[in-house]
């Protein structure tokens, strides 16, 4: 295993690892399927892998998941993501598109878990989805609400304090939790 | 409707549209990815585009392209917005909407 593995694993939550079973081998295999379906962003630069990397623990452990979970539910359709090139691999992703959509979910809950832990305070999903992406295109929350996932809430009034959360977990202020 | 497509070039090395990006009513641009994809990254750059108030011209400053990705000129399509980036969003193969259980059981 290479050291970047290592490295990876060990700053994530623990509490996250137990859950999930996160193993060096989950790590490599995450970076692998990224290297393949962000292909063509890698080249520029930019892609979830490097964040991962770059991210302080919680919010990197949230990233982690999502990945885990849409490359678990693709191996439990049958589908071996690391075995197919970029062009086959984003089909077929696309042909199982619940598994992004789970593995959206499993990624806030995972956050709505943590910040509860952490900080007392109890965020619906879709008010730190809306936050976390903070797009205006809102594509992964569009697909989140029009999914049967479960019932997405969002509270207007508890935004901002989410977003704040969310930064700090980014490392964007002063705490890097 | 102004928009600007975002071409990538595919394993047969054809190029295909892949995403897109328009000009909103305020006359800034935003992007429409596949999220499958792009996933946060478009996220981030949405929030690039709108915090620098990017019009569809300057695109390819915050959202930079090279081999395998490219940027064609700015195009006019005349029609209902709505229905512009529905046409757009299939051509680009950008995930539409699903339920679940519609998914689960197909």
């Amino acid at each position: 295993m290479a050291k970047r593995h290592r490295e990876v694993l060990a700053k994530l939550d623990p509490v996250a690892v137990t859950r999930y079973q996160i193993t060096e081998n989950d790590i490599r295999t995450i970076e692998h399927y990224l290297k393949i379906i962000q292909a063509d962003l890698e080249r520029q630069g930019v892609s979830v892998w490097q964040e991962i990397s770059e991210f302080p623990s919680a919010y990197a452990t949230s990233l982690i998941i999502h990945e885990l979970v849409e490359i678990r539910l693709l191996q439990a359709r049958g589908i071996d993501p690391l075995k197919l090139d970029t062009d086959t691999l984003q089909r077929a992703l696309a042909s199982h598109i619940e598994a992004h959509i789970q593995a959206i979910y499993d990624e806030h809950i995972y956050l709505q878990e943590y910040i509860a832990r952490r900080y007392q305070h109890l965020f619906q999903v879709g008010t730190l989805l809306k936050v976390n992406r903070d797009d205006d295109e809102e594509e992964d929350l569009q697909l989140l609400l029009d999914s049967d996932v479960g019932i997405v809430i969002i509270e207007d009034e508890k935004l901002e304090a989410a977003r704040q959360i969310i930064a700090e977990l980014k490392g964007e202020t002063n705490e890097n939790p | 409707m102004k928009i600007r497509r975002l071409q990538r070039l595919n394993g047969k090395q054809q190029w295909e549209d892949h995403g897109y990006a328009y000009e909103r009513d305020d006359g800034r641009a935003s992007f429409r990815y596949n999220t499958l994809v792009w996933g946060r990254i478009g996220a981030r750059y949405n929030v690039q585009l709108r915090e620098a108030g990017t019009k569809l011209e300057a695109v390819p400053q915050i959202i930079p392209t090279g081999e395998r990705l490219r940027w064609l000129e700015v195009e006019e399509i005349e029609g209902e917005p709505e229905e512009i980036k529905a046409a757009l969003d299939e051509a680009c193969q950008i995930p539409r909407p699903v339920s679940m259980t519609q998914s689960l059981t197909a």
